[in-house]
């Protein structure tokens, strides 16, 4: 469902080498002030000159708390840049409803430095800090803002690379027009990291001056900061006596599916972008007066973006300028300080320039060489197309007292798919045979970490081995999980299909591996020695447009990283694309991978059980310590009612309804109330239109670290009160360890699982005698089950399943 | 000819380790295309062909060499005559 609320923007920060403050950026852009210089030599650490956009050296935060001088400098300039833009919009959190707040953050690399200085201390064997492992994920972020401002409603990272900024401000529409939140916190941060430069150094991508957007066109300059934008319904704002900067009338977002770094070249999945952002606001292209474009100036960036300018706006009626030009690329702060920038263009009815400017005049449009031009528009865009293809186009409308919005009703979504790849199988009969047989006190061996793909399985799937030669580990298992969704669903991916086909990967720890391996050369040989092959596996989004292009899926393409609930998140946020009518297919997925790499973070987090072996202790038996740390993955396919059933789709169950919620929680440890849960639960229920009494059963996240496992209990404990003993709880983790995203996914497939097959399986806790009986739901299995996770950080996430009796389906 | 026998053995196996090349190195034929309908390398692969063979043997190679990365034969053909020249 998409209500008819505009969203508005009401406050605005900024960080970036063009100023520490909105403001002040806004007045050097406007005088086309360079902020691209030469990068000081300690930060590369070897003889090689660089352009870089530098942010200020030392970031002045309004307090001085202690936790500052643990974060890393990404979160430091993103809390810069949150904290003006709140200040900015005026906002009294005291004085509303938390959990209505919501906070989205997009990063290319997390904290690249802590991972720097933690592999620099193991290759000098320093004992490591547990501070260190916190601040390297992507998901720190977000989570760091939230606890700033004591926000329960969800957090979510977005870790779209060179187009998180962007799609962190679309998110947050999303939360808003679904009814989620009031009001959301939405941006994008990035700073200076080796990992970064040694990459673009190792594409040959830079510049070898300061860049020269649809000019020179000779490669990028890299530069960092955070852009963070308020942004709140209509009616909150007016309700509370903001000021209104400007409205957010639409975005699109689509996927090339062509290539790990080049964009399409034809510029096809741009025009997509452009065209579905236009539809949604309701506007022509000839009503765009100013276009901030991501001319990041390599060659093949400028090339394409100006095919697909020309093939949507006419030259004369259209100003295009590069915001890159002065502060370079900031990667996942690029989309966001871009907005920042292109909202004070309309505000200010003037135009920035594209500088560095002074060589091809071939391009009939007007990029606004050098020197800012007057303007008078109503509405700008502004764009950002990332590696592997994700295009993200946002349109902002100077007034919003007469733009109307559509209220579209609800579809429902079914699950019509599964693939999956666990230590328990990657075939869905096997996968729930070994699940389900009888095993009480069986300690499990150490193939039960490993889910590992070999290539000769994907080339049995068709995949052939010169393509699988350049994946990670991580990208394979999520092919693999992709495949079998696909094939399971028995949909036919022509080309239709494919353009309206989305796909949602969510990720606690991305491709830890690689990102080590690479740092590793930079840090053994100097910057200048990074794989070019190895690089462009180091972005968390590598493993989502590896699977998009392999199957050539065009639709939005997200990543999230909210840890371990990851993977359930992604199946919230696909629901709600479906039910919103954005696609009538998308691809849900979670997936983490198991390496040397992603032990050692978990165990310098001491999180991993210390009893030696490398068994699982049962869930609730309150006697672990620690976790098992594996793999996996799974994907749904998630389909809208009317799409599935006249293609006569086998359903496994339909999706009704979610929650999700936030406690920040001391870094590392665990919340041993969780409250937080109840909440993410009670919304769950709430959505869905049910009652607690409807709730047979419960596929859990208990993984065998007591704390963990005593939480979750004493949580259902006080939301079902005396029912919960009654109420059957699997906690899979037993069987599967803790593989993080990839399981959280797989929760909610095997509560599809569970519903479609009619079966009582043995659960791990509760019994099995089924609660209740309803004359007019006589199948024997359960009706509606309750799937839950939670993440280091304080993230909880609830979703609920329904069983689809009335509809045709068959046992797969 | 016999040092460019030995260029052509090294960048075979530079393309099994570090291209990951499917295939064992003496089954890439000298001959074979490297880009294109033959072994099918992309823009990343030959970045990392690149920066193999200035490690290897300290010759910077860019897109101005695009012909001599036709296939094996051209590209030792190519890094021999240059390692004679420097000499």
């Amino acid at each position: 469902m998409r209500n008819g609320k505009q969203c508005v923007v009401t406050g605005l920060g900024a960080i970036c080498a063009n100023g520490a403050d909105a403001e002040v950026f806004w007045n050097n852009s406007i005088q086309g002030q360079n902020g691209i210089q030469l990068i000081s030599p300690e930060k590369l650490g070897r003889d090689i000159t660089g352009w870089y956009g530098e942010a200020e050296e030392v970031i002045s935060l309004a307090g001085n708390g202690r936790e500052y001088r643990r974060m890393d400098r990404t979160s430091l300039l993103c809390l810069k840049a949150a904290e003006e833009a709140v200040t900015h919009s005026g906002a009294d959190f005291s004085r509303m409803d938390r959990q209505r707040i919501s906070v989205v953050m997009g990063s290319c690399t997390g904290g690249p430095s802590s991972a720097e200085r933690m592999l620099t201390r193991l290759l000098g064997g320093k004992r490591l800090s547990p501070y260190d492992v916190l601040n390297i994920p992507i998901h720190a972020t977000a989570g760091h803002i939230a606890r700033h401002y004591s926000l329960s409603g969800s957090v979510t990272n977005i870790a779209n690379a060179c187009a998180a900024g962007a799609m962190s401000i679309a998110y947050a529409c999303d939360l808003i027009r679904y009814g989620q939140a009031d009001l959301v916190i939405a941006g994008g941060a990035d700073a200076f990291a080796k990992l970064q430069f040694g990459g673009f150094y190792a594409l040959k991508a830079l510049d070898a001056s300061p860049c020269s957007p649809f000019s020179r066109s000779e490669g990028i300059s890299l530069g960092e900061g955070a852009g963070v934008l308020v942004i709140e319904s209509r009616e909150h704002a007016i309700g509370r006596g903001a000021k209104i900067l400007a409205e957010v009338l639409g975005y699109g977002i689509t996927s090339d599916a062509y290539h790990i770094t080049a964009p399409r070249p034809d510029g096809e999945g741009q025009i997509a972008a452009i065209r579905l952002a236009l539809e949604e606001a309701g506007l022509a292209g000839a009503e765009i007066g100013y276009l901030n474009a991501h001319g990041t100036g390599t060659p093949l960036n400028d090339t394409a973006e100006q095919k697909a300018l020309e093939a949507v706006f006419a030259p004369e009626e259209i100003a295009v300028s590069s915001t890159k030009s002065m502060i370079g690329h900031c990667l996942g702060a690029a989309g966001a300080l871009e907005a920042v920038i292109t909202i004070q263009a309309l505000k200010h009815q003037q135009i920035p320039p594209t500088i560095h400017s002074g060589g091809n005049k071939q391009s009939r449009f007007n990029f606004v060489p050098d020197t800012a031009q007057p303007g008078s528009f109503e509405y700008a865009m502004s764009n950002s197309f990332a590696f592997g293809g994700n295009n993200a186009s946002l349109i902002f409308a100077k007034n919003s007292y007469n733009n109307v919005k559509e209220s579209l009703n609800k579809q429902r979504v079914y699950i019509t798919g599964i693939g999956l790849i666990t230590s328990q199988g990657g075939d869905i009969a096997a996968y729930w045979k070994n699940m389900n047989d009888a095993d009480t006190e069986e300690a499990m061996g150490m193939e039960a970490t490993g889910a590992l793909v070999p290539d000769s399985r994907l080339a049995a799937e068709g995949i052939s081995p010169a393509y699988t030669r350049r994946m990670d580990r991580l990208s394979k298992l999520l092919l693999f999980s992709g495949l079998g969704a696909i094939r399971d669903s028995g949909l036919e991916m022509d080309e239709q299909q494919s353009q309206d086909t989305g796909l949602i990967v969510g990720t606690s720890d991305g491709p830890a591996d690689e990102i080590r391996s690479f740092l590793e050369q930079l840090l053994a040989k100097g910057v200048q020695a990074g794989s070019p092959m190895l690089f462009p596996n180091t972005v968390y989004n590598a493993a989502a447009a590896q699977l998009s292009i392999s199957q050539r899926i065009q639709g939005c393409n997200m990543t999230v990283s909210n840890g371990i609930a990851s993977g359930l998140d992604a199946i919230c946020d696909s629901f709600e694309m479906v039910r919103a009518r954005r696609h009538q297919v998308v691809l849900a997925a979670g997936v983490d991978e198991y390496s040397d790499t992603a032990h050692l973070l978990y165990d310098t987090l001491q999180a991993l059980g210390r009893h030696g072996e490398a068994s699982l202790s049962k869930p609730y038996g309150f006697t672990g310590d620690g976790f098992l740390l594996t793999e996996g993955a799974a994907t749904l396919a998630l389909e809208s009612e009317d799409h599935a059933i006249s293609r006569g789709a086998c359903l496994y169950a339909e999706i009704t309804g979610y929650g999700r919620s936030y406690q920040f929680c001391a870094p590392g440890k665990i919340d041993p109330e969780g409250t937080a849960l109840d909440l993410a639960i009670l919304q769950a229920i709430a959505m869905s239109g049910l009652c607690l009494k409807d709730i047979d059963a419960v596929v859990g996240f208990a993984n065998g670290d007591s704390a963990i496992d005593r939480m979750e209990l004493r949580s259902y404990g006080r939301v079902f009160g005396r029912r919960a003993e009654d109420i059957p709880v699997y906690a899979i983790k037993s069987r599967l360890g803790e593989g993080r995203a990839g399981i959280s996914a797989v929760q909610v497939a095997h509560a599809a699982m569970l519903l479609h097959s009619g079966e009582r399986p043995a659960p791990q806790r509760g019994s099995l005698q089924p609660s209740g009986t309803d004359s007019s739901r006589s199948s024997k299995g359960f009706n509606t089950i309750l799937v839950t996770s939670f993440s280091f950080g304080g993230g909880f996430s609830a979703i609920i399943l329904e069983q689809t009796p009335d509809r045709r389906g068959e046992q797969s | 000819m016999k040092l460019q026998e030995e260029v052509i053995a090294n960048l075979q196996t530079i393309l099994v380790t570090k291209l990951r090349l499917p295939m064992q190195p003496s089954e890439i034929e000298p001959g074979m295309e490297l880009f294109n309908s033959g072994l099918g390398l992309d823009s990343v692969d030959s970045l990392e062909l690149i920066a193999a063979i200035h490690e290897d043997y300290g010759i910077e190679l860019n897109a101005e060499h695009t012909p001599f990365f036709r296939n094996l034969n051209t590209l030792s053909e190519y890094i021999t005559s240059s390692l004679a020249a420097a000499l």
